[in-house]
């Protein structure tokens, strides 16, 4: 047989790891021999598995007889690898000018992935969402939180029919079609422990006020804004949207930095935690503007729900809920207790912003008053 | 051969000699590597990130060498590929019922707590297997019950005792480790001294103590007087400093401190290993130094949006490889493997997704 390569290195005989030097020898034709310790075998090169080229690392050949071949001559393997695909990729791997616009590259598409594979996978989500599923999160949820957190309501029957009624009033008059699933809008009276003016609309369209926002807003235009907000986040779907998205992001995070090594990947994590309070900032902002054109159709006030926002001024800031936001969308926790005149408002600084799930609340007071003042307002 | 002398067969230099591990690897190869294993991964949604591991693994495994003889990763990518897919569906299956049937959850959760050590056996039979070095396979022989004392038993009463046992828990899980490698059919051999792990312990823990209290002790101590009811404009501001307190104690506080915890506890581990009675080895990790390592990898890595993670793992893997040593106490040739099966794919990838330490050290 005609030589064509030789290719000197080291082979082990199988399963074991007393090496001895020889030589591969590949002819031009389908057959191939190797020698080593004085010995000499003759086999059919198609049977050879040549492992890929990774950097400069000892390439090694698995030959029939079960032998492995080691090699640091990884040129001369190369020459004898008839599998385009991994030379292809060891090609591109190789240091060059290439890797330029490929380190360009990656953080664009990176960016671009996280810009519009997060919305196409909370979309793509939604659609696959099975349309009884809302619903059932909604039982599910209730019932955890009844268990831990919620009392039977102490308001009574007579309040809670109107305000039902004034529920009932917005539902009819929101515009439709927003979602192919209809939620099926349920409001609900709970007293909370320990006792926060609090609402939150779960994903199926089931809706919990506490006690306390009851009794601390008597002007049912303030509670009919706070529902609106609610209903709101219903029709967009925000809470699933928000756990499509965290799931989006694991993997975008496993994806780049998969063992990016210690510390790097806890960080990550946290700035996607931030990164989230970000995003339910939007909903928030969203659901109010939502809310306005309900109000002025029912003919309430839109902007009573200010007043809240006032109370909020004066009331604490409540911590970012990163576990929860994912399962409910809550209007905020304040303890009205007009005391004190807030010198807060003026020391507000935009980084504090990044900690909270809500806009602050200058941001969100502004938006509403100026969708109040379009069009005609229609004051009660 | 181009250059590098291949150390062949039973010669003197084997016999009761110091084999510095070496990483020969460097960071001009490794970026195209890595930048071609993300852009792909993100290219193919992901799909690619598989294969990718792979040639991670193969690039940090084969570039490292002892006695001249290099170490090699297995798995293919198909295999991690397979895997992967399972974990996602179990764990897609889990958070749907944690949204619609939380009590069903509560039992999986408790199911999946019993069967949490028979999958951290499954993965470190599977990364032993699918590791070798001279054409000799690694294996792991742990069992559940043993894995299930001291994964789930011993780290459960570290939790009743505030965890000021941690020292026993890395113990045991370095004995559970290292005790049940063998490399072909020789096995390796661990134990030590709890006083070895006690040091670097309470090193740690009297440093974060002290400095918990220096950094964020008074924005604590504004919180809580904040919060006796009637202050609420400060509160926000109280809350403020305390949640930015919270991060900074976490970043410059309590991840170093375990950093530190975990370069001692690696030295202790590998100086007390005995490979098949015979060869021992050496870590000499100065826990401040790769303190520095770490840290300073992480601040160039963002810095840089990422572009210098490449450098980051190569230097690292320099320092870890140039702090560690074999001292063969014989021949390292005369060993050979009984492995030729490779299963439990997806416990490994299950590991790796959610980060488990399983007690192997850095």
């Amino acid at each position: 047989m005609t030589e064509v390569h030789s290719i000197k290195g080291r082979f082990y005989p199988p399963q074991s790891s007393e090496s001895s030097e020889g030589t591969l020898r590949i002819s031009d034709g389908n057959l191939s021999a190797t020698v080593f310790d004085e010995g000499r075998e003759i086999f059919d090169r198609a049977e050879m598995r040549i492992e890929p080229r990774i950097g400069t690392m000892l390439r090694k050949i698995y030959l029939p007889n079960g032998f492995v071949f080691e090699t640091d001559d990884t040129d001369a393997v190369d020459a004898i690898d008839t599998k385009k695909h991994w030379k292809i990729l060891a090609r591109l791997e190789r240091t060059g000018w290439h890797l330029i616009p490929f380190a360009i590259l990656t953080p664009v598409l990176a960016v671009g992935f996280y810009r519009m594979m997060i919305p196409l996978l909370i979309s793509a989500g939604l659609f696959f969402t099975p349309d009884g599923m809302p619903k059932r999160i909604d039982k599910a949820a209730l019932s955890s939180l009844d268990r831990v957190w919620m009392r039977p309501t102490e308001i009574e029957n007579s309040r809670q029919n109107s305000l039902t009624a004034m529920f009932d009033g917005l539902v009819n008059a929101r515009p439709d079609g927003r979602t192919r699933r209809v939620p099926k809008y349920e409001l609900k009276f709970r007293k909370m422990r320990p006792p926060t003016p609090n609402a939150f609309a779960l994903p199926g369209g089931t809706i919990v006020l506490t006690d306390s926002l009851v009794r601390d807003f008597d002007n049912d235009d303030v509670i009919a804004g706070i529902l609106a907000h609610e209903i709101a986040h219903v029709e967009y779907e925000h809470s699933l949207r928000q756990i499509y998205r965290a799931i989006g992001m694991a993997a975008l995070i496993n994806m780049i930095a998969g063992d990016a090594g210690p510390m790097l990947e806890d960080l990550l994590l946290e700035g996607s935690a931030l990164l989230s309070l970000s995003f339910s900032r939007k909903h928030e902002l969203q659901a109010d503007s939502y809310s306005v054109p309900l109000m002025k159709k029912v003919g309430r006030r839109p902007d009573a729900i200010l007043a809240f926002f006032e109370a909020l001024e004066r009331g604490e800031m409540s911590l970012p809920k990163t576990g929860e936001a994912a399962v409910k969308s809550e209007t905020k926790t304040a303890k009205v207790k007009p005391k004190i005149k807030s010198k807060a408002g003026a020391s507000k600084d935009k980084s504090r912003d990044w900690f909270s799930s809500h806009p602050l609340h200058q941001a969100r007071i502004e938006n509403i008053k100026r969708l109040t003042e379009q069009g005609e307002p229609s004051l009660k | 051969m181009a250059g590098r002398d291949l150390n062949v067969g039973w010669d003197a230099s084997s016999m009761d000699a110091e084999h510095p591990f070496e990483f020969v690897g460097n960071a001009k190869d490794y970026f195209g590597i890595w930048i071609v294993n993300v852009l792909l991964s993100i290219v193919t949604l992901g799909i690619y990130a598989s294969w990718a591991k792979v040639r991670n693994k193969k690039y940090f495994y084969g570039h490292t060498l002892v006695d001249n003889h290099n170490f090699d990763y297995h798995a293919t990518g198909k295999q991690l590929f397979i895997g992967k897919l399972i974990v996602v569906g179990v764990l897609a299956v889990l958070v749907v019922l944690q949204l619609v049937a939380p009590m069903l959850y509560f039992l999986a959760v408790l199911a999946f707590l019993l069967v949490l050590p028979a999958i951290i056996v499954r993965a470190l039979r599977f990364n032993a297997r699918v590791t070798s070095h001279r054409n000799v396979r690694f294996n792991f022989f742990g069992e559940y019950g043993d894995a299930f004392i001291t994964y789930f038993l011993i780290p459960m009463g570290n939790l009743f005792t505030l965890y000021l046992c941690t020292p026993f828990v890395s113990r045991a899980a370095n004995r559970f480790a290292v005790n049940n490698h063998t490399y072909g059919d020789r096995k390796f051999s661990f134990d030590a001294d709890i006083g070895d792990y006690y040091k670097p312990f309470l090193i740690a823990l009297v440093t974060v103590i002290v400095l918990s209290i220096v950094l964020v002790g008074p924005a604590i101590g504004s919180l809580f007087k904040t919060l006796d009811g009637t202050d609420y404009a400060n509160n926000e501001a109280a809350v403020f400093r305390f949640v930015l307190g919270f991060y900074a104690l976490l970043f410059v506080v309590i991840f170093p401190a375990m950093l530190y915890y975990g370069a001692v506890i690696r030295n202790v581990m590998f100086n007390n290993t005995v490979l098949d009675n015979q060869h021992r080895f050496e870590s000499t990790v100065n826990p401040l130094k790769y303190l520095w390592i770490v840290l300073s990898n992480t601040v160039a890595s963002v810095v840089t949006i990422g572009l210098l993670i490449p450098w980051a793992r190569v230097r690292l893997a320099r320092y870890m490889a140039s702090c560690t040593s074999l001292l063969a106490g014989g021949p390292l040739d005369g060993y050979s493997s009984d492995v030729s099966d490779t299963t439990g794919v997806v416990s490994s990838e299950y590991i790796d997704l959610e980060g488990i330490d399983i007690g192997i050290g850095i």
